[in-house]
């Protein structure tokens, strides 16, 4: 009776989601994600990943303080509203229908985003975390689509690469 | 080209002086040291300066003979009371009007639109500039001409938007209908924008906390070549900073920053391209 019962204990530990998820989020990792799609005319590749630590110093390095935008192309968007201590973030858009819509309040900001194609969109929305964010997302190709909601500790390091075209990645972050 | 056109009418114009019927001119000083030079060829220039204070000096060129003698319905209106204050308005061809609005301390404003230069069809412009400034150490400055223009040369623009900027032909033809308004409230604050085409606007508006130094102080640029271009700063703190390139036709840029020592640089080249950022601190 005793030892089911401590297997019962035991069992709904090791199964409960809520630890588990902390225990996942403690560790600050996460299994690099990745998806690719075929048919006869298009393919397009996903890969979300953790940014290491070279890599992120190397994105720290790369970007200057502040925001930089650059477009080259017609009817791109940026709608940028950012709220930090230390921000940098640089912004590329090169084709045509390209939007961004970055709203953003965090410790600190460090993220790239570069769009290259037509018809591509971004919508990166974080109300609110305290954590030093540090992200990088690129698109290149046509119609492809980015939305991330929320930071956590697992994607506050970020880097979402999509190629190809028609690709689409929604990521909420609890 | 343009230091050299303003030494040239200096040199030939001292005092007021007035070709043509119709120009209007009237200058009130209460003071010591101020100065007030007007220059009107053409038709219909009118130019009021008001100067009260120590030191101020203003001086209005309107129509250096452009196409000889074909500047009409230029006004130009100087205000400036304080120490120190500098004004000046050069306007040439067709309805430009300025407004310089001057209130505290070594503040600066300087407002060019001019067509000195053929070609003859850049010789329609309806530019209009207001510059408004109170506070200390401001110091604001217009340019929508076709020629000499200035293009951004550096930092913080990289080799690439500067190789794009250098492409643009200027004198920027046609050009008429811009308008550049800057407003500063406070102390340091600098702005300066430069317009090449047709419809173009730029609205600057800053302020900075009383006792900023011109080191901390607020910095905004405004670089637009094509039609219909349009750039709005808005910059409340210190040690702002916002740099807005604009190439193309119907472009838009709103910039918008509160704190301290944030930046912001926009390039927009192409058509119809929107950017929008707002930024502050936690």
């Amino acid at each position: 009776m005793m030892k089911t019962f401590i297997l019962y204990i035991i069992l709904l530990i090791f199964y409960c989601p809520v630890f588990y998820a902390q225990e996942k989020a403690d560790n600050s990792e996460f299994k690099n994600y990745s998806s690719s799609l075929f048919n006869s005319k298009d393919k397009a590749f996903s890969i979300v990943s953790n940014l290491n630590k070279k890599e992120k110093n190397e994105l720290n390095s790369r970007i200057p303080s502040g925001v930089q935008i650059q477009q080259i192309g017609d009817f791109n968007k940026v709608y940028a509203a950012l709220k930090s201590n230390d921000t940098k973030v640089a912004i590329d858009q090169y084709g045509d229908r390209n939007a961004l819509l970055l709203d953003k309040n965090a410790k600190t900001i460090t993220q790239s985003v570069i769009q290259q194609g037509d018809n591509n969109k971004i919508t990166d929305f974080t109300l609110h975390t305290n954590y030093n964010v540090n992200m990088e997302m690129i698109q290149k190709g046509d119609n492809q689509s980015i939305q991330n909601i929320g930071t956590n500790s697992l994607s506050k390091n970020m880097k979402i690469t999509q190629t190809g075209n028609g690709a689409s990645i929604i990521l909420i972050n609890n | 080209m343009k230091k050299v056109i303003l030494s040239i009418s200096a040199m030939l114009f001292v005092g007021v002086a007035a070709f043509a019927q119709g120009n209007t001119s009237s200058v009130n000083q209460v003071g010591n040291s101020d100065t007030g030079i007007v220059n009107q060829n053409g038709q219909t220039n009118d130019s009021k300066i008001d100067q009260l204070g120590n030191s101020n000096k203003s001086e209005v060129y309107q129509g250096i003979q452009p196409g000889v003698y074909n500047a009409k319905n230029n006004a130009a209106d100087v205000k400036q009371k304080g120490n120190n204050n500098t004004a000046f308005a050069s306007q040439s061809n067709h309805d430009n009007k300025a407004y310089q609005t001057q209130t505290g301390d070594w503040n600066k404003a300087t407002i060019w639109q001019d067509q000195i230069a053929p070609p003859a069809s850049a010789l329609g412009g309806f530019d209009k500039a207001t510059q408004t400034q109170t506070g200390k150490n401001n110091e604001a400055i217009i340019d929508q001409g076709t020629t000499g223009n200035e293009k951004p040369t550096g930092a913080p623009f990289n080799a690439a938007q500067l190789a794009a900027v250098n492409a643009v032909s200027v004198p920027f033809a046609p050009h008429n209908t811009n308008e550049a308004t800057q407003t500063q409230n406070g102390d340091g604050n600098y702005a300066y924008a430069t317009q090449g085409g047709v419809k173009n606007k730029s609205w600057q508006t800053q302020k900075a906390p009383a006792g900023t130094s011109v080191a901390d102080g607020n910095k905004s640029y405004h670089y637009q070549y094509g039609n219909e271009n349009s750039a709005t700063t808005s910059q409340d703190g210190t040690k702002l900073k916002e740099s807005t390139l604009q190439i193309g036709n119907n472009n838009t840029a709103t910039v918008t920053q509160t704190g301290a020592s944030h930046s912001s640089v926009a390039f927009s080249n192409g058509n119809l391209n929107t950017i929008t950022v707002t930024q502050s601190g936690m």
